[in-house]
């Protein structure tokens, strides 16, 4: 009976992100719940006229449900418009979300119904989550779902624990966010972190007016940023010498080209856009943002901890996130970081790229569960104390 | 406009990949990508200015069908039970409307906007919010496009709808609307006016079981809200009594509102009164004398050009007879809008005949017995007629009209079996045998529908007649008109009305035929074409013909075709033997002279043959045998651009026949180096010459023709309109017969394909007063034919002969030594076991490639 109950109330480990939503058991080798975190309202559609008015109103009105989540709200990403709920803050529909997927998991592991709600949950957070996000994390958590415990996980610490290291620099590369955090045996620095301006979206963005500068208005032919995102996931690339690439380009180099079919029949050309991409990581000002490359950033970063702990910390610089997986990431950030630090460190110098590393905090919060090293922090839900 | 084959069919499969491509996406709910597609490629149709309204229409159409489709393969229905995807049902609705309303023809939005409406009625707890902001959207379109009637109609729907009154703008300027009108009216026809209004919205939406119960709801809906202009209108409702007493004399009083409205010019309103007269007589008479009765109001509406108030009672026919439909072939609704369709061409409406020739082509499905075969190609050949006026026709057209008429007017049974594999993949394989199918449906004749015409009384033409000249006037206004002169000089002319020269297809054919492809798009011999030809002329004009019969060896028949632009050239016209073996004929382009055409000389004589009469020969080579040149980096040399090696052998082919013919005088050869401009047009002008032989390249200009030019050796160009002007100028009373060999190219220098039609626009630019003729030829040919031809053909113009006449007898010498040398060599093949056998002599490509710009009669003289 212990051991039933065992399994049924084993924790639960959430990581949401501003692209994607992993939920799954704790100890398990995967997540088995991977979602995009958007939402979308019934009756906030993309295209809109005043043509026919009222067809919402006449057909929707007894709708009780008003919004869909995850996948279900992706089936419609060319009819309705795609709402992000993390970027907005949206509790509501988070915790919407949250049951969507909740239920979805419980169903699936067949937990009978006396136990739902019984599992402690783990959350994997950024280091920037502020204390009101969390309390209001809580407050759901607790007050609505009366979930018994919660515990509040750093990404890097996870991140770090899925490849047996104590120390490193995780560069997480997100959707909406990049951030550069320092772990040193096991302790962090206030000071060894920093929020890189640059994320997905913004790579997104840019390869979009690429492409769109380069069609020019000559042509009859459309991209929009699903196309653009596309790109920037399948084709993407991250070369040495871009200028020079970008010449012999010109002088009739077709390894990098690619015909992108366009969902109108159309085709689509490419070629330097794909390298071009990235560059912004390493240039900011590309984009006209006022900040420096990636590599200076990360540079900084070790440099606040003492010198004597920077071997320690160059030669562990983990990519994670969804970001990292544009092909030759890894080997750019390794040529970069030679600039900023001295002959000596440079033979040091090694950017880990593991492979998966688009969920590594989620596996990383399981492993570290399963070696029974997440026992402290445990928030319990006030209500079930009393 | 002109556009190449190539162009059509490129933008058409561009189209069919769109409509593929668009449909998938919405399939896969991409409804942006779809609707970008589809949009666009509606922009693509506008824009492309070769299109007729007709082709733009269909293609509207389709993409309108993609959406259709899309919409109702959203509505799953599972066992009973019907699951609709909401989200992408209202989406892909507002999407479509949008597309629709981009539509000048309101016809569509009104239609689906209707019907959605409808379907919003039957809903249980609308929602009052939705319904209102939907019918006010959809007034907003009614008011652009100033439907007054039906914007009263939407807002009193609203209102019943809402079961209150929302005193909101559109709701005023209905009822402005209704007052409006109701002043006009005489104060005692008023009420009655009223309740025929709110009957038909009844009626049309199916509100309420009894109308009265419907317009007494109304009136106590709006008694609060109602202005004071219509307060009283709205009282004397209730003083309306309408039952099978009464019924007939409220009828007479609608009449009478009809005729009111019309003179005083409020005819929009008229049709919902015509409807109103049917439920009527519907419910209190019965429903075949409903029909007939509102019928009259067909030719009520287009005699007076309500073209709309006509279409509309069609329209509202073919609701009533679809009810009663099986869905398959249905004769009652093909003749109903067969019917349409004629009015509207005898009235040359072009916007109701298009929507009505789409009806019609709707309810033309594949038919499945004979006598629906039948009464399907029978309508085909009305089709083809009404699409004449307006629209260019299409292969599909062409056929069907061509198997009906090879069939049925002709009983050409082998003909028809040569054109089942162009006919549509669905009717191909239900006809057999067209024999079969003749014999078993040939009584139908007398059962079918049929139009009163106006054609040619054939009894005219009694035996006595014996026709000597026929002049056919063909214009691009649906007009031939035709003058037939007996030997006896007695004349007969006549018109046939709407028949429009539509020959793209016969060109296409005729093209296809004399090209030099390999690989032929049609298995046609040039037999098969000259019926094919000989079916594509009117009916009418097809009777004359055969009345046309060759009397007497003596008169050769001669026909004077006058053209708006060069077509078909009618000598390849077989009706058991090519014209071009029969008759002399002769062509001119453009308008006739105002005077008439003259008949200087009828007839043909060559009695007073004047032994000693002796001609003067121009020859002109322009053939660029020596350049312009370009470099050739296969060959590594430099070759000529524009090489016309039949041409070489020709010039010295002719050369060489005139020096050695007694009849020539003095014969001028301007080859080589003397081939330049001043050269030419000096000997043109200043000197006497009875024959101007032309062997050369003319580079046409389309948008001129008379800047059309020929490229003489020295490189300079000498115009059509100089060598016209040049004639002119010259004061010799002899007038010069022109032949001319040519190759045709246009002035970037590209090979042209459709000759004849070009140099129809070039032989236009002479001026027929100054010349005998001119005799072309228009394909490289140059062979034993082609030689003796020529030879043939100059002999009998120095026998005196009018140069109809010579053509027509150089062409009867070839084919006879042609049949001649056949006879003998299939005679040599023959065994006796063989029996007897027939030798089909077909007519030669070489001999068949001439023709004749002017009267036929005339002889260089």
């Amino acid at each position: 009976m212990s051991s039933t109950k065992n399994r049924y109330e084993r924790p639960i480990i959430v990581d949401i992100g501003s692209n994607t939503f992993r939920m799954g058991w704790a100890s398990d080798d995967f997540p088995d719940i991977i979602a995009p975190t958007i939402y979308v309202n019934l009756n906030d559609y993309i295209f809109s006229s005043d043509v026919i008015e009222g067809l919402e109103d006449i057909y929707l009105e007894d709708q009780e449900q008003i919004q869909l989540v995850g996948d279900s709200a992706l089936k419609y990403q060319n009819i309705l418009k795609i709402h992000e709920f993390v970027k907005e803050k949206n509790y509501n529909v988070l915790s919407k979300f949250f049951l969507h997927y909740y239920y979805q998991l419980t169903n699936r592991f067949k937990i009978p119904e006396e136990y739902l709600f019984h599992q402690p949950i783990i959350f994997l957070v950024p280091f920037y989550l502020s204390d009101l996000e969390k309390t209001k994390l809580q407050e759901i958590f607790f007050d609505q779902f009366h979930f018994p415990s919660i515990l509040f996980l750093s990404e890097s610490q996870a991140i770090l624990s899925t490849l047996q290291k104590t120390s490193g620099v995780i560069v997480d590369l997100g959707e909406s966010h990049t951030f550069i955090s320092s772990i040193f045996h096991g302790f962090t620095n206030v000071m060894a972190r920093d929020l890189f301006p640059i994320a997905g979206k913004d790579l997104t963005e840019y390869i979009l007016n690429l492409v769109l500068s380069k069609m020019g208005s000559g042509k009859n032919m459309y991209v929009d940023i699903m196309i653009a995102k596309e790109i920037k996931e399948k084709l993407s690339l991250c070369i040495g010498n871009c200028e020079e690439e970008k010449k012999r380009i010109k002088e009739g180099l077709t390894k990098y080209d690619r015909l992108i079919d366009l969902p109108d029949g159309n085709n689509l050309k490419i070629n330097q856009e794909r390298f071009l991409v990235a560059e912004p990581i390493f240039n900011p000002k590309i984009i006209h943002v006022d900040y420096m490359g990636l590599a200076e950033a990360i540079s900084k970063v070790i440099k606040t901890w003492d010198r004597e702990n920077w071997k320690e910390l160059v030669s562990n610089i983990i990519l994670s996130g969804g970001g990292s997986l544009i092909h030759g990431l890894g080997d750019r950030l390794q040529n970069e970081l030679y600039k900023y630090f001295s002959d000596k460190l440079k033979n040091d110098i090694k950017v880990v790229a593991a492979s998966g590393r688009e969920h590594l905090s989620w596996i990383g919060a399981s492993i570290l569960y399963t070696k029974e090293e997440l026992n402290k922090g445990w928030i319990e839900n006030p209500e079930l104390s009393k | 406009m002109s556009v190449k084959i190539r162009t059509k069919k490129k933008f058409l499969e561009n189209f069919q990949k769109g409509i593929i491509q668009g449909r998938r996406l919405l399939q896969t709910a991409n409804h942006r990508w779809a609707d970008r597609l589809l949009t666009d490629l509606y922009f693509e149709i506008e824009k492309t200015e070769w299109l007729d309204l007709q082709k733009k229409h269909q293609l509207v159409m389709i993409i309108s069908n993609s959406w259709w489709m899309y919409i109702n393969s959203l509505i799953k229905r599972e066992n009973e039970e019907i699951d609709v995807d909401i989200i992408r049902y209202i989406d892909a609705y507002k999407r479509f409307f949008s597309f629709l309303a981009k539509l000048d023809d309101f016809y569509l939005f009104n239609n689906f906007a209707t019907n959605l409406l409808k379907s919003f009625i039957e809903m249980e707890d609308l929602s009052q919010i939705g319904i209102t902001k939907f019918i006010n959207s959809y007034c907003v379109k009614v008011i652009e496009r100033e439907e007054q009637l039906k914007l009263v109609e939407l807002q009193i729907l609203l209102m019943y709808l809402r079961k209150s009154v929302i005193p909101q703008e559109y709701f005023h300027y209905s009822m402005e609307i209704l007052g409006k009108i109701l002043s006009k009216l005489d104060p005692s026809k008023r009420a009655l006016f009223l309740y025929v209004i709110l009957e038909n919205i009844n009626i049309n939406y199916q509100l309420t079981l009894e109308s009265d119960d419907f317009v007494k709801e109304m009136a106590k809906i709006l008694s609060h809200r109602i202005p004071g202009y219509l307060k009283n209108e709205f009282f004397n409702l209730n003083k309306i009594n309408i039952n099978e007493k009464t019924h007939r004399q409220v009828i007479e009083e609608l009449e009478d509102l009809i005729s009111y409205l019309n003179y005083i010019g409020e005819f929009s309103w008229i049709i919902i009164i015509v409807k109103n007269m049917f439920s009527k007589i519907r419910k209190y008479q019965s429903y075949g004398d409903a029909v007939t009765y509102i019928r009259k109001y067909i030719d009520f509406s287009i005699n007076r050009n309500k073209f709309e108030i006509a279409f509309e009672i069609y329209d509202f026919l073919e609701d009533l007879f679809l009810y009663q439909t099986d869905l398959g072939y249905d004769n009652i609704l093909i003749e109903l809008w067969v019917e349409a369709c004629k009015k509207f061409v005898d009235m040359k409406e072009k916007r109701f005949l298009l929507q009505s020739l789409e009806k019609l082509d709707t309810h033309l499905k594949a038919p499945q017995t004979n006598a629906q075969i039948y009464h399907y190609f029978y309508t085909c050949n009305f089709l083809w007629q009404f699409k004449s006026l307006f629209f260019s026709l299409d292969q599909k057209d062409f056929w069907r009209m061509i198997f009906y008429r090879a069939v049925y007017e002709e009983q050409d049974f082998s003909l028809a079996i040569k054109i089942l594999p162009y006919l549509d993949k669905k009717i191909a394989p239900i006809i057999s045998n067209p024999e079969t199918l003749y014999e078993e449906t040939k009584t139908l004749k007398r059962q079918i529908y049929s139009f009163e015409s106006f054609g040619l009384n054939v009894d005219v033409l009694d035996k006595e007649f014996v026709i000597e000249q026929m002049i056919f006037r063909i214009n691009s206004k649906g007009l031939i008109s035709y003058r037939m002169i007996s030997n006896e000089g007695q004349i007969i002319e006549g018109k046939v009305k709407d028949e429009f020269w539509n020959d793209m297809q016969i060109v296409d054919l005729y093209s296809d035929i004399f090209s030099d492809r390999e690989k032929r798009e049609y298995d046609f011999s040039l037999t098969d074409f000259g019926k094919t030809l000989y079916l594509f002329l009117p009916y009418t004009i097809r009777t004359i013909l055969k009345k046309f019969e060759i009397k007497s060896l003596e008169v050769i028949p001669e026909i004077y075709f006058i053209l708006d632009q060069m077509t078909i050239p009618f000598e390849l016209v077989y009706d058991n033997n090519f014209f071009l073996l029969k008759y002399s004929i002769g062509y001119i382009i453009g308008e006739p002279p105002l005077g008439g055409i003259s008949f200087d000389r009828p007839g043909d004589s060559h009695q007073n043959i004047d032994q000693n009469k002796k001609y003067n020969v121009l020859i002109i080579d322009s053939m660029n045998s020596k350049g312009p040149l370009r470099w050739n980096e296969k060959n590594k040399a430099k070759e000529l651009i524009f090489p016309f090696i039949a041409g070489r052998s020709e010039l010295d082919f002719i050369t060489d026949f005139f020096a050695n013919k007694t009849q020539i005088k003095n014969m001028n050869v301007l080859s080589e180096t003397k081939s330049t401009r001043d050269n030419i047009l000096s000997c043109i002008s200043q000197e006497e010459y009875h024959i101007i032989h032309i062997v050369g390249n003319i580079f046409y200009s389309k948008w001129n023709p008379s800047n059309s030019f020929l490229l003489t050796n020295s490189n300079e160009i000498v115009k059509i309109s100089d060598i016209n002007k040049a004639v002119n100028l010259n004061t010799y009373e002899v007038k010069p017969l022109i032949f001319v060999n040519t190759q045709l190219f246009d002035v970037i220098g590209g090979k042209l394909k459709n000759v004849v039609r070009i140099f129809g626009d070039i032989a236009e630019q002479f001026d027929y007063e100054e010349i005998t003729g001119i005799v072309s030829h228009n394909y490289p040919i140059f062979d034993e034919e082609t030689q003796e031809f020529t030879k043939n053909f100059y002999d009998h113009i120095f026998r005196n002969y009018g140069q109809g006449i010579s053509l027509l007898k150089a062409r009867q010498i070839c084919m006879a030594n042609k049949m001649a040398d056949l006879a003998q060599k299939k005679a040599l093949e023959l065994t006796a076991e063989d029996g007897t056998i027939s030798i089909d002599v077909e007519s030669s490509l070489a001999i068949s490639s001439y023709s004749l710009y002017g009267k036929p009669w005339k002889k260089v003289e």
